[in-house]
């Protein structure tokens, strides 16, 4: 694991990059529908599309395509696949 | 009988795999006590009859949502002989979580693999035996549903396992040490428990680590505690949360076998709706594209539909009505009050009403398509940011995107949302969304008042009804539910397909005779009702035989119409026809018909036809209607181009005809001389905001309770009234009237 440092929100990623999921700070149920739904703690995202204010697309587990409102893509703690 | 389920994630293709099994003999209900749509059929197999239930879509078998909870009740409580579990071969690992936990639960289990030549075609192999190998050799068939490929092997694995001949192998996934041994402990309480004898051991204990609290009517409370104990035990031991580590556990083993089991072309590529998805999920292209397609919606609904309204309306008032009144000449009920009863009672109200399938019938065939080509969920994203704004998420979108078709499924629709709150403003709202019923109201007030332009007409009081909405939703949000929290905004994006014909076919058959079926029972009943209010005389005249002003549906409306002076349409018979209107809004144009237009019957003498001149009309009709149906497909784009001022597009004649300005109905000239245009926009403004229908009250009290219905009804009266008054007087003051 890398150190805190390199953690950032995943709001904060850029379209085209490809970073891996670290935490998802909500509760339990949060934490469990986003597991269903293909995002589970060390899957890697691709951000496919995604701005300043609005919700971003994202690209897991090679075929599966999620659509995140911004609220959640702040609570969802990612890092840079490279650094670790 | 033998009963086989569909289980799979939502848009993994169960619907086209569910009519491709049953054809048209399914029933379309609800689930007991849920409002959840429950799809029942039937299938002939190896000689004896087979129930097939098509179980909502569902990503887990938790109690996150209603969907999911139905699923997984279904499977523990109805014990079906055998479970397909239909998987997206495009997207494996994902749909292969729910397999998972499939097999945890030890269900009679087969794969359909559907879709796979769209997985093909993204140059993604799937080893089918190498899955069968993983997954304790069960049954896994490719299909192109939509196609019907593989449907026989199906029926045919179908069979197999519910006969029990497959042996498959029991297939976990290994949770690690701290869980495995947790789940060890917790499976030898839930052996020793009787009541707990028909669960699954170790699915059980898992879904209480996963701290599923809705397993509490279904275990005891020393199980719930040891459950509770099991994962302070885990948190504390390994630092991470039992449901994570299972995730965790889950994801690895599913992703070994897919590693093995999938050979792939080098994945990452942007697949064909990843490039579609670069335009119409954009934040600002998408936001137009989407209105784009609301308007070809509407013109579509509006105008498309008209010359087979046309003739449908041609058929009921002449030669149907020509018949049944000959029939009863010539049983001697000519000219009696049964008479009177069939011709302005049945025919006029229900006829009335089935003039307007074929608008109903184009609206619902665009709303399909809308859905089966996975562009519902784009509408749901790009409009997330609008929606947030008002204090709602994107999601909430979909339910009153619904509710433009009827808002009663837009209301059960919103089971989609997780938090309480939002489904109740988002139900609040959606019964301001224009349904079908309402659209024939505008139609014929448009066409009578404002011929071509009345597209605009029809536009405009969508536009107002979600207008209404927002400032609803503001209201609501600022001042109702200030503690809200908004829900999370999350949804999958299926990739673009064309729409099956057939998925389309059965949604527009099954919600257009829930409309036929409506008219032939609560229409009818209403108009029967409508007639005998109109024919019981209230002070002079004899019984069939008054004037409608005199009659007892009259006296009530007297009392009612001085309230809506104000909005400009203050006489009797426009109060009546609201009346009505509370029960349906099917019936305020069957309503109208005899109010207005009951009558004065000799007005328009026809000359008399044979039998063979009325059947050779109506075929002709029907050639003419569909050539004109062509043209107005082909008129959208000049309409749509003459948006831009100084175009001027000419507009496509096939039949060289001028514009039907005369060949207009009783009522519509009736209506002219009732209303002026500013009270005609009024009332129409009142149709779209008051309460939609007996069935949505219903449908509320059914959703909310009795207290959220009545704050329903009283909200969309005032709301109603006010904005009718508001355009009635502001109209004149701009001298409009």
């Amino acid at each position: 694991m890398p150190d805190d440092a390199h953690f950032m929100p995943l709001s904060m990623v850029r379209p085209g990059q490809t970073v891996e999921l670290v935490r998802i700070e909500g509760g339990h149920k949060l934490r469990k529908r986003l597991a269903d739904l293909g995002l589970n703690q060390g899957v890697s995202i691709r951000v496919m599309q995604g701005d300043a204010g609005g919700p971003m697309i994202l690209a897991v587990k090679g075929d599966t395509r999620l659509a995140l409102g911004r609220g959640i893509t702040h609570k969802i703690i990612v890092a840079a696949p490279q650094q670790r | 009988m033998v009963t086989i389920c569909l289980a799979g994630n939502p848009n993994a293709g169960k619907s086209t795999i569910f009519n491709a099994l049953t054809g048209a003999r399914q029933h379309v209900g609800n689930w007991p006590g849920k409002t959840v749509e429950k799809k029942e059929g039937r299938l002939w197999l190896d000689g004896q009859e087979i129930a097939v239930v098509d179980l909502p879509g569902a990503y887990s078998l938790s109690a996150f949502s209603a969907e999911e909870t139905i699923t997984r009740d279904f499977l523990l409580d109805a014990q079906p002989d055998a479970v397909v579990a239909v998987v997206d071969a495009a997207n494996l690992e994902r749909n292969l979580y729910l397999v998972l936990q499939l097999l945890e639960m030890r269900v009679p289990l087969m794969i359909a693999l559907n879709m796979s030549d769209v997985a093909e075609s993204r140059q993604i192999h799937i080893h089918r035996e190498r899955l069968a190998e993983r997954l304790g050799g069960l049954p896994v068939i490719s299909m192109i549903g939509s196609r019907e490929i593989g449907l026989d092997a199906l029926k045919e694995a179908m069979v197999q396992v519910a006969r029990r001949r497959v042996k498959a192998a029991p297939v976990y996934a290994d949770l690690g040490p701290a869980v495995e041994s947790e789940i060890a402990a917790l499976c030898s309480l839930i052996e020793a428990d009787a009541n707990l004898r028909l669960y699954p051991a170790r699915w059980l204990a898992i879904k209480l680590l996963e701290g599923e609290d809705d397993l509490g009517t279904r275990i005891g409370p020393a199980l719930a505690a040891a459950a509770a104990a099991a994962r302070d035990r885990i948190a504390a031991e390994t630092g991470e949360d039992a449901d994570t580590l299972i995730a965790d556990a889950r994801y690895r083993f599913l992703g070994g076998i897919v590693s093995y089991a999938v050979t792939r072309a080098a994945a990452d590529g942007l697949t064909f709706s990843d490039r579609i998805d670069r335009v119409l999920a954009h934040r600002r292209w998408g936001v137009l594209v989407f209105l784009a397609l609301m308007w070809v919606v509407f013109q579509f609904t509006a105008n498309v539909s008209a010359p087979l309204l046309d003739w449908v309306d041609g058929i009921i008032a002449g030669p149907v009505t020509r018949w049944a009144a000959a029939l009863l000449g010539v049983v001697g009920l000519g000219g009696s009050w049964v008479e009177s009863l069939v011709v302005d009672g049945i025919i006029a109200g229900v006829g009335g009403v089935l003039v307007f399938v074929p608008v109903l019938f184009s609206l619902y065939v665009a709303l399909a398509v809308l859905e089966d080509s996975g562009y519902m969920a784009r509408a749901a994203l790009v409009m997330d940011r609008f929606m947030q704004r008002l204090g709602l998420h994107g999601k909430s979108f979909l339910p009153m995107l619904v509710g433009f078709g009827c808002n009663v499924p837009g209301i059960y629709a919103t089971r989609t949302l997780e938090n309480p709150d939002d489904r109740k403003i988002t139900a609040f709202l959606t019964t301001f969304m224009s349904c079908g019923a309402r659209l024939p109201v505008y139609v014929v007030f448009g066409s009578a008042f404002f011929g071509a332009a009345s597209g605009g007409l029809v536009f405009g009081l969508y536009a107002l009804g979600v207008g209404v909405a927002v400032l609803t939703s503001l209201l609501l949000t600022r001042l109702v539910f200030r503690s809200k929290t908004a829900a999370p905004f999350v949804i999958e994006l299926p990739p673009y397909r064309l729409p099956n014909p057939k998925t389309v076919g059965l949604y527009v058959w099954s919600n257009t005779a829930r409309f036929i079926h409506n008219a032939g029972t609560v229409i009818l009943a209403a108009s029967v009702v409508i007639w005998l209010l109109l024919a019981i005389p209230v002070g002079t005249g004899q019984f069939a035989n008054v004037a409608p002003g005199d009659s007892l549906f009259g006296a009530t409306s007297r009392v009612i119409a001085p309230a809506l002076a104000p909005a400009g349409f203050g006489q009797w018979e426009a109060a009546s026809s609201l009346m009505a209107g509370f029960v349906a809004k099917e019936v305020v144009i069957a309503s109208m018909n005899q109010v207005y237009t009951g009558a004065d019957e000799a007005d328009e003498p026809e000359p008399p036809s044979t039998l063979g001149e009325d059947l050779a009309g109506i075929v002709t009709g029907l050639g003419e209607a569909v050539v004109l149906t062509g043209q107005e497909i082909v008129n959208i784009v000049p309409r749509t181009l003459n948006i831009i001022p100084g175009l001027n597009v000419p507009e496509a004649n096939f039949l060289g005809r001028a514009d039907d300005a005369g060949s207009d109905s009783a009522l519509q000239s009736a209506l002219r001389a009732a209303f002026t245009p500013l009270a005609a926009v009024a009332f129409n403004v009142f149709i779209l905001l008051y309460v939609p229908c007996m069935a949505t009250v219903a449908a509320m009290r059914q959703e909310f309770g009795a207290r959220w219905m009545l704050a329903q009804v009283a909200y969309t009266l005032v709301v109603a009234w006010l904005a009718a008054v508001l355009v009635y007087q502001g109209g004149l003051l701009l001298g409009l009237g």
